[in-house]
């Protein structure tokens, strides 16, 4: 497997005591979108400035596309590199055009896409309108904009949608696959809403007070994560002792609810219920919450 | 660095503030010689401040390093203000070619309000009064003296604005002129002649005194009867090595500043 980012025991202090990453070690696998899940604090942001070049690591290292940090080269890969990191960096007294046009010259291109991008990010129809009057969504949609100009590989996102309305989160996040499904593009996103960021990632990074805990694939997640299935019944006192006669862990929830925990047979569980005169009203299968595991990797949510 | 240079200049051809600083770069000249001649009618013709285009030809230079710390330090403070300096990293330039397009563009700037001014003035004094001897050679030296004396100060104000990132480094740049100028007092002090000329000839805002009066000796206007030596040699060249002293130590200057402030800029993490 070929990695667009790898970084190598890399750790970052400000000043002497603040530790803020500790010996990171992650691979961002080519063609991924790797969803980098942690609380505040935890080092998400610090490693997504190290990588993007804004920040200096204090020890270790980092490789994109496999050159070192240090190599001479670094500059041509990261000329395929975008990155929209914490807020939206805009130039706020001009346009949006005319902010894509600084960031053409920028990149030494010729804006011929211009329209088309600003299509895409859903931007088209904002005139002579200076970005310090748009909305946050607005901004940010026009960060994006800016890191799509020369044609990334590789996407770095720190809370892009942070901000946003619902339709505004529902819109970054379509455009976002559409660019990992027409572009090929690799995609390093950080965010807050796990529940979002469980609908896009292929690969998960989880880090907690600077040391990245555990790396894993959106497959193998779903097989750490425990299944549990929702039953609703006209009364759980019926419920209970075919459970228990089954050797099936459970909790009951309330007079009509309960929860099972363990890998059941549908059929024979509801010919025992029948038996006992106990009616099925609703059953269902629900995965655990990408959420609710990052909270029991870190150690309970007292930490989170 | 092609690249930047052209995202930098067409940000500063709609930069409100580099516009606003270059009509006041001409406004004052202009205003201040057409007072002269209103006054000059109204009352004593034979008062005059000045008579001619010459006299008036280094008006503005003392004055320009207020306008290039405004126009130059908010240009780069606005980058730093809006966090679009991240872009250019982002997009792979080094820190050391940022900065130094932030000092080709401040030194511009500077070059064009030098120019702007001296041509306002010429043209305006000529219009108003008469020519007088513009084309000297000791009004020429002084013209080419002036650049790099000016650029050492374009210098500390592009350090000064990528340290501390914010208009006040644009401000304090200014006001570190006027900080050093107190150090003429230590001057007077001095009994080493060698090392007080030195240092009068080092500090940038004598270097600007001593344009402005287009006379080396005003540089010992603290030390000597100041009204004596102006009298004595007014508009001169100096000779031998001191004719090349300004420009030498004004590059000096420039050179240890800029290297000091990319050796910070490339240390320091960026917001």
């Amino acid at each position: 497997m070929s990695y667009v980012l790898q970084t190598n025991n890399l750790t970052k202090r400000y000043g002497k005591k603040n530790l803020v990453l500790d010996s990171v070690s992650m691979n961002v696998p080519k063609g991924s979108i790797y969803g980098f899940v942690g609380k505040n604090g935890a080092g998400k942001t610090t490693l997504m400035r190290v990588v993007s070049g804004l920040n200096n690591p204090t020890n270790g290292g980092y490789s994109l596309n496999g050159v070192d940090y240090k190599d001479n080269r670094i500059s041509k890969i990261r000329k395929k590199i975008g990155a929209v990191v914490e807020t939206p960096s805009i130039y706020l007294n001009l346009n949006a055009r005319d902010n894509l046009l600084l960031q053409y010259k920028l990149h030494g291109m010729e804006p011929t896409g211009l329209d088309d991008l600003l299509k895409l990010v859903g931007l088209p129809d904002t005139g002579k309108k200076k970005t310090k009057d748009f909305s946050l969504g607005m901004r940010q949609r026009l960060s994006i904009a800016f890191s799509l100009i020369s044609n990334p590989d590789f996407l770095i996102l720190d809370e892009p949608i942070n901000g946003l309305d619902p339709e505004g989160i529902m819109e970054v996040r379509d455009l976002l696959i559409k660019l990992h499904n027409e572009r090929e593009i690799t995609i390093l996103i950080s965010s807050h809403i796990l529940d979002e960021l469980s609908k896009l990632a292929t690969h998960y990074g989880f880090i907690n007070k600077g040391t990245l805990i555990k790396e894993m694939s959106s497959e193998e997640l779903e097989r750490n994560c425990s299944k549990k299935i929702s039953i609703t019944v006209d009364s759980t006192r019926k419920l209970a002792p075919v459970l228990d006669q089954m050797g099936l862990i459970y909790t009951v929830l309330s007079e009509t609810t309960a929860e099972i925990y363990s890998h059941i047979e549908v059929t024979p569980l509801v010919l025992a219920l029948a038996d006992k005169d106990c009616q099925v009203i609703t059953m269902s299968e629900d995965n655990e919450s990408l959420e609710s595991y990052f909270i029991k990797l870190i150690g309970g949510a007292h930490n989170a | 660095m092609r690249n930047l240079l052209n995202e930098s200049f067409s940000r500063l051809r709609k930069n409100t503030t580099f516009k606003v600083c270059l009509i006041i770069v001409i406004a004052i000249p202009l205003l201040l010689i057409s007072l002269e001649k209103i006054l000059l009618r109204a009352f004593d013709e034979n008062a005059a401040g000045f008579n001619a285009a010459d006299e008036c030809l280094f008006m503005m230079t003392g004055m320009l390093p207020l306008f290039i710390a405004i126009a130059a330090g908010f240009f780069i403070a606005s980058d730093f203000r809006q966090n679009t300096v991240r872009n250019k990293i982002i997009c792979g330039y080094s820190r050391t070619s940022i900065y130094m397009t932030n000092w080709i563009t401040s030194v511009c700037i500077t070059l064009i309000f030098h120019i702007v001014s001296t041509i306002v003035s010429m043209v305006i004094g000529s219009v108003l009064f008469e020519p007088g001897d513009i084309f000297t050679k000791e009004n020429i030296y002084y013209s080419l003296v002036c650049i790099p004396v000016l650029i050492s100060f374009t210098s500390i104000t592009v350090a000064m604005s990528m340290a501390l990132r914010n208009a006040a480094g644009a401000i304090f740049s200014y006001f570190i002129h006027e900080i050093l100028g107190l150090f003429n007092i230590v001057i007077i002090l001095l009994d080493n002649d060698a090392l007080k000329k030195f240092l009068c000839y080092f500090l940038p805002a004598n270097q600007l005194n001593m344009i402005v009066s287009r006379n080396y000796l005003a540089a010992d206007l603290s030390m000597d009867e100041p009204e004596e030596i102006m009298s004595i040699a007014k508009y001169a060249i100096p000779e031998g090595f001191d004719a090349a002293a300004l420009p030498i130590y004004a590059v000096i200057l420039t050179v240890v500043v800029t290297t000091l402030g990319i050796w910070h800029f490339n240390k320091k993490d960026v917001k």
